[in-house]
């Protein structure tokens, strides 16, 4: 493209495929940069020691490394286990899939509930009815699959979904029974896999390898298979691949010219554009502002609030596991069948602030059970390990917890003073320690995980206790949508407060973590992003840079 | 080194070749391989290491032994794992056993690879083994040449140890990685704890959504 193209998209994971698709369907023409390769469905495999352990799709620390620290008065060392891909498709290519949509209460809770001392729990500047209908074309676009009605807890919804949910696991059948036994809700899980053929697409052949994995099936509703290759055959975007944006380029009336980015050579290059749009997470997009700091702008771009990589949250976890007479098998298929949230608002009764849900799973591929999956006083070495291995490889499961993480102004996303990438770049660096009421809240959920088991029927339940998180797959929070601009970076059209053509559309967006499953929502964001950058630029209200 | 350099350097030796065809080929086949293992194994020059000495890859394999035990069923030497590490060694791959590759599903072993990779760690602690033998059974000679469970007892003082968790975390992944990285030969560890690679399934999974 020799004229400079409408939109340059930073980041081709599961915002900005859909934004490069609705732009590029409206019309507009778009470049996506990202960082990664341009892998098809044929380059994965299930090599777990490449994919798991050797980061073969996801952020090496070698070449990018992170560094962590639990409070700012710390010196950050080595760690910090943010779990991010880098291929085209970004974590939609690799994840678990599970897709829950956010309850009215994740937009509104700080109204309901009142705030919280010390943190920065707010309300959204929208509410979940405003972003039903695009939660629907998530569900229609994307290709969901799951079962409307079942939950009593489900927020309202316009549209059914559009495929009906995956097969039962042996996990899901004994999640369920425990649950209702307990008197519980249980009910299929929404998973953006392809139950059945699906807008050409083939559906699940249940290799068992969706976490951490690239589906070589195309079944799993990826950007990488679904809106990426819409966006392609518009003719009016390019998804240039290898791309390592570090600097947003602004001019003198501080208004975003486009961005300059490392090629696969790591060559300089630059690439105009009339706006920019930034999906790269909820780690990597606050990285690369406060790398486009200028005399201008000395704090890092559209930061005058000084929130850009402020109160950033992960969203709570925590494991059970149990053991049953029968083989199992949960190494194949989906990795989850079965959830419940019956846990998800806020009781006041708990004694602590906090929601989350469950789900039925086994968490672990064969080296990661191997590694850790056995209980505590089980020895891990020797004929008793081998023994035990033996017999419950096939007969665990999981109940994985999710739950909500407190916006803190302490826990944020910053440059590492000292630390640099292979890119000669300031490094990542992770502040962050749980609230107190998400670690109490992880705990009761765990609880609630082995009674489930129990009820089931488990021969045996266990759990490790849990820990302060110093890591995640879900990045929130770093770029918070608001109307003030004192108080947040980007408004409720996701476009910054102090750049008019630059917006951000990815995790950093969320101003609440929801409770456990974000990706749904980033897409929903996106979609709805996408229609409201659309107009604006119609109207001729996005000035462009010089 | 990248992923794909690493996956350049898998290979399969020539004994665990032979071995693999007899495990394929069923359970006879399996048992007369498991033998023939056996005496691989107990003879006194047995498959060359290419990065350790004789001496050290006998070691070597005799604490993976430890750790996976063959009995009716093959252990970590007849399901290629000293070759394994071997050849992750010889293959400068083993900085990618770091802590930092195995956060998500293994504890820290608490030591870092040094310039030198982890091959000093590995190295000092085979040669420490002789000395902690002398140690707790004065007299008793070098560990090799104590019975199964004096060397189980000597390992046991070195399980929290950095050497120690190392080569446990080795011999796990050699056993359940895909056999195309030299271990898991024939896909014993697989087959050992259930798991089959044929990506490919149809519902009933398990036996408890059979009748769902």
């Amino acid at each position: 493209m020799t004229q400079a193209p409408d939109f340059v998209i930073v980041g081709s994971g599961a915002a900005g495929g859909v934004i490069a698709k609705e732009l590029a369907v409206a019309g507009f023409r778009v470049v996506v940069l990202e960082q990664g390769p341009h892998l098809t469905a044929t380059d994965f495999h299930h090599d777990e020691l490449a994919t798991v352990y050797r980061y073969a799709l996801s952020n090496d620390p070698r070449f990018s490394p992170t560094t962590f620290r639990r409070t700012e008065a710390e010196l950050a060392g080595p760690g910090g286990w943010l779990q991010y891909a880098r291929l085209v498709g970004g974590g939609t290519a690799h994840f678990t899939a599970n897709y829950w949509r956010f309850h009215e209460i994740d937009f509104n809770e700080r109204s309901k509930i009142g705030a919280i001392s010390g943190t920065a729990f707010g309300d959204w500047p929208i509410t979940y009815d405003e972003l039903e209908p695009y939660y629907t074309k998530v569900e229609w676009d994307i290709g969901v699959s799951g079962q409307a009605g079942v939950s009593p807890f489900d927020p309202p919804r316009s549209k059914p979904y559009p495929m009906p949910p995956l097969p039962v696991k042996s996990s899901g059948v004994l999640f369920e029974r425990g649950a209702k036994r307990l008197g519980w809700h249980p009910f299929p899980a929404p998973m953006a896999i392809a139950s059945q053929p699906y807008q050409g697409r083939n559906s699940c052949q249940h290799c068992g390898f969706c976490e951490f994995f690239g589906c070589e099936f195309g079944a799993k509703s990826s950007t990488l298979f679904t809106v990426i290759p819409r966006a392609q055959a518009t003719g009016r975007c390019e998804i240039r691949s290898g791309c390592y944006v570090f600097r947003i380029d602004v001019d003198r009336r501080g208004r975003t010219t486009g961005v300059t980015y490392y090629d696969a050579h790591k060559r300089e290059r630059r690439q105009r554009a009339k706006a920019v749009i930034l999906c790269c997470n909820g780690a990597e997009t606050p990285r690369l502002l406060l790398l486009s700091a200028s005399s201008r702008f000395p704090d890092g771009l559209a930061n005058s609030s000084g929130l850009v990589g402020k109160h950033l949250m992960f969203t709570g976890w925590a494991l059970t596991s149990g053991v049953f007479e029968q083989p199992l098998n949960e190494f194949k298929s989906v990795l989850v069948t079965r959830v419940l949230q019956d846990f998800y608002e806020t009781d006041p009764a708990r004694g602590f602030y906090g929601g989350g849900g469950l789900d039925a799973r086994l968490d672990f591929p064969p080296i990661g059970f191997a590694l850790s999956g056995l209980p505590p006083d089980v020895p891990r070495w020797g004929a008793e390990y081998q023994r035990t291995l033996r017999h419950y490889f096939t007969r665990t499961m999981n109940v994985a917890c999710h739950s909500t993480s407190l916006p803190l102004a302490s826990n944020n996303i910053t440059l590492d003073p000292t630390v640099k990438d292979a890119w000669g770049l300031p490094a990542l660096r992770v502040t962050y320690r749980d609230h107190p009421d998400d670690l109490s809240m992880m705990r009761w959920l765990q609880a609630r995980g082995l009674e489930l088991l129990q009820a089931a029927g488990a021969q045996r339940t266990w759990s490790y206790p849990v820990t302060e998180q110093s890591g995640s797959n879900h990045l929130l929070g770093t770029c918070r949508m608001g109307t003030d601009a004192a108080a947040s970076v980007v408004d409720r059209s996701h476009r910054t407060h102090d750049v008019p053509n630059l917006f951000i559309c990815d995790g950093s967006s969320f101003v609440t973590s929801g409770r456990g499953q974000p990706t749904c929502t980033i897409q929903a964001l996106a979609y709805r992003a996408a229609e409201r950058i659309a107009q604006r630029a119609r109207a001729g209200e996005i000035p462009s840079g010089a | 080194m990248s992923a794909a350099d690493f996956s350049r350097r898998r290979f399969l030796s020539a004994g665990g070749a032979a071995l693999l065809a007899g495990w394929a080929s069923g359970l006879p086949a399996l048992r007369a391989a498991l033998a023939q293992a056996r005496r691989a194994a107990a003879s006194p020059s047995p498959l060359p290491f290419e990065f350790f000495t004789a001496r050290e890859g006998a070691q070597l394999a005799t604490i993976t032994a430890h750790i996976w035990p063959a009995d009716d069923f093959p252990g970590a030497v007849e399901t290629g794992i000293p070759h394994f590490i071997d050849a992750v060694f010889a293959g400068g791959a083993d900085r990618s056993f770091a802590d930092v590759n195995f956060a998500i599903y293994d504890a820290p072993i608490g030591a870092d690879p040094s310039d030198g990779g982890f091959a000093p760690l590995v190295r000092d602690g085979l040669a420490s083994l002789d000395r902690r033998s002398a140690e707790l059974f004065p007299g008793a000679g070098r560990w090799a040449g104590l019975d199964a469970e004096r060397q189980r007892q000597v390992l046991g003082t070195l399980e929290t140890t950095p050497f120690f968790l190392l080569l446990r975390r080795m011999t796990v992944v050699g056993l359940f990685a895909d056999p195309s990285y030299g271990g898991n030969a024939a896909k014993m560890g697989w087959r050992a704890i259930g798991f089959e690679d044929r990506f490919v399934w149809q519902p009933p999974f398990g036996a408890y959504d059979a009748g769902a």
